[in-house]
């Protein structure tokens, strides 16, 4: 199973629909607070993160999955507009020390 | 010694206004692409391909709608010089603009109103018409269906005055202090599915300013919301402009 979280609900669908034409099980989830509720009940294999959420940025979302013991060995990968040098270097320091 | 906090402030603003034009004109643009190459490489079942196609469609007049503003706001910016002025009869500009929102207002289910009587002021008809389009725009997106949107335009000593009232979901104090920056949203799931640009306000508020008009925000969450512009009388905006 893989978990999407993006606020924009046509970026969502594309992303839900290309993985399960190929072959893939997900879900999307709009915001932060969703996919949190949904983590204490299920336990993905991948979970795709936008960084812009209305509710909290995805860089806390992502400290918040590493550092809860359940979700911390879940791979995440970043996906979102913002793809600046800047961006990706927050995101792995996120990812790696946090 | 120099203080240069309003410098930093705005160097700031500015910063914040380049993320979110990228993070905004990226977000349609990759949705087109991705929906594109899906169709492209075979990928979406037949039943499916006319829905794509709508989404490309309903993508790219958002990125069109969101360009629109940006470069109504950069020509806002530099003081738009090539902005045609005259008397203008805010009472039939408004009429005129409601008009255009007839098809949106029937789609969300909330009957739109004009009251009132003709009101003259000094000023540019494409902005005024702007602002008018924005806040009954907004007045429409953010109610409830069966709702309602009062657009009242009334003169007298003091100068016209423009009111959009609703009775939609409201606005907190928190947020009626900040509604007017740019790409500001209180609700931004809310405001995406709406196709909102997120610019909407700032338009209305730059066009306030340079018509030299206040703008007073009246809203209960849960109960509605009223924006009211008054313009000076157009004896001292004429002064003003000329």
């Amino acid at each position: 199973m893989i978990f999407c979280v993006e606020d924009d609900a046509s970026a969502r669908e594309l992303m839900l629909y290309t993985l399960r034409v190929s072959g893939f099980e997900a879900e999307g989830f709009p915001d932060g607070g969703r996919l949190l509720e949904e983590l204490a009940e299920k336990r993905p294999e991948l979970i795709l993160l936008d960084i812009m959420f209305p509710d909290i940025d995805g860089m806390e979302l992502l400290k918040k999955i590493r550092n809860a013991p359940l979700t911390k060995d879940i791979p995440v990968i970043m996906a979102s507009a913002k793809g600046t040098e800047y961006d990706r270097v927050m995101g792995w320091i996120q990812a790696r020390f946090c | 010694m120099r203080d240069v906090t309003q410098k930093l402030r705005a160097e700031q603003q500015r910063r914040e206004f380049t993320a979110n034009v990228s993070h905004e004109l990226k977000t349609p643009l990759h949705t087109i692409s991705g929906y594109a190459e899906l169709l492209g490489c075979g990928m979406v079942h037949g039943e499916d391909v006319a829905a794509f196609s709508e989404k490309i469609r309903t993508e790219a007049k958002r990125l069109t709608q969101l360009v629109e503003d940006i470069l109504r706001l950069s020509r806002l910016d530099e003081g738009v010089p090539e902005l045609h002025w005259e008397t203008v009869d805010l009472y039939a500009l408004a009429r005129e603009t409601l008009a255009s929102l007839s098809v949106s207002a029937e789609a969300a289910d909330v009957t739109v109103s004009l009251e009132g009587a003709p009101a003259f002021l000094w000023g540019a008809p494409q902005l005024l018409s702007s602002v008018v389009f924005n806040l009954v725009d907004n007045a429409i997106k953010y109610n409830r269906a069966g709702g309602m949107v009062t657009v009242t335009v009334t003169q007298s000593g003091s100068g016209t005055r423009l009111s959009v009232a609703d009775t939609g979901v409201g606005i907190s104090q928190e947020h009626q202090e900040r509604i007017f920056e740019r790409f500001y949203r209180v609700d931004k799931s809310r405001s995406k599915a709406a196709g909102g640009t997120g610019l909407g306000l700032s338009i209305v508020k730059h066009a306030a300013q340079i018509h030299g008009a206040r703008i007073k925000l009246e809203s209960v969450p849960g109960t509605g919301t009223i924006v009211t512009l008054v313009f000076p009388d157009q004896q001292k905006v004429s002064q003003s402009v000329h």
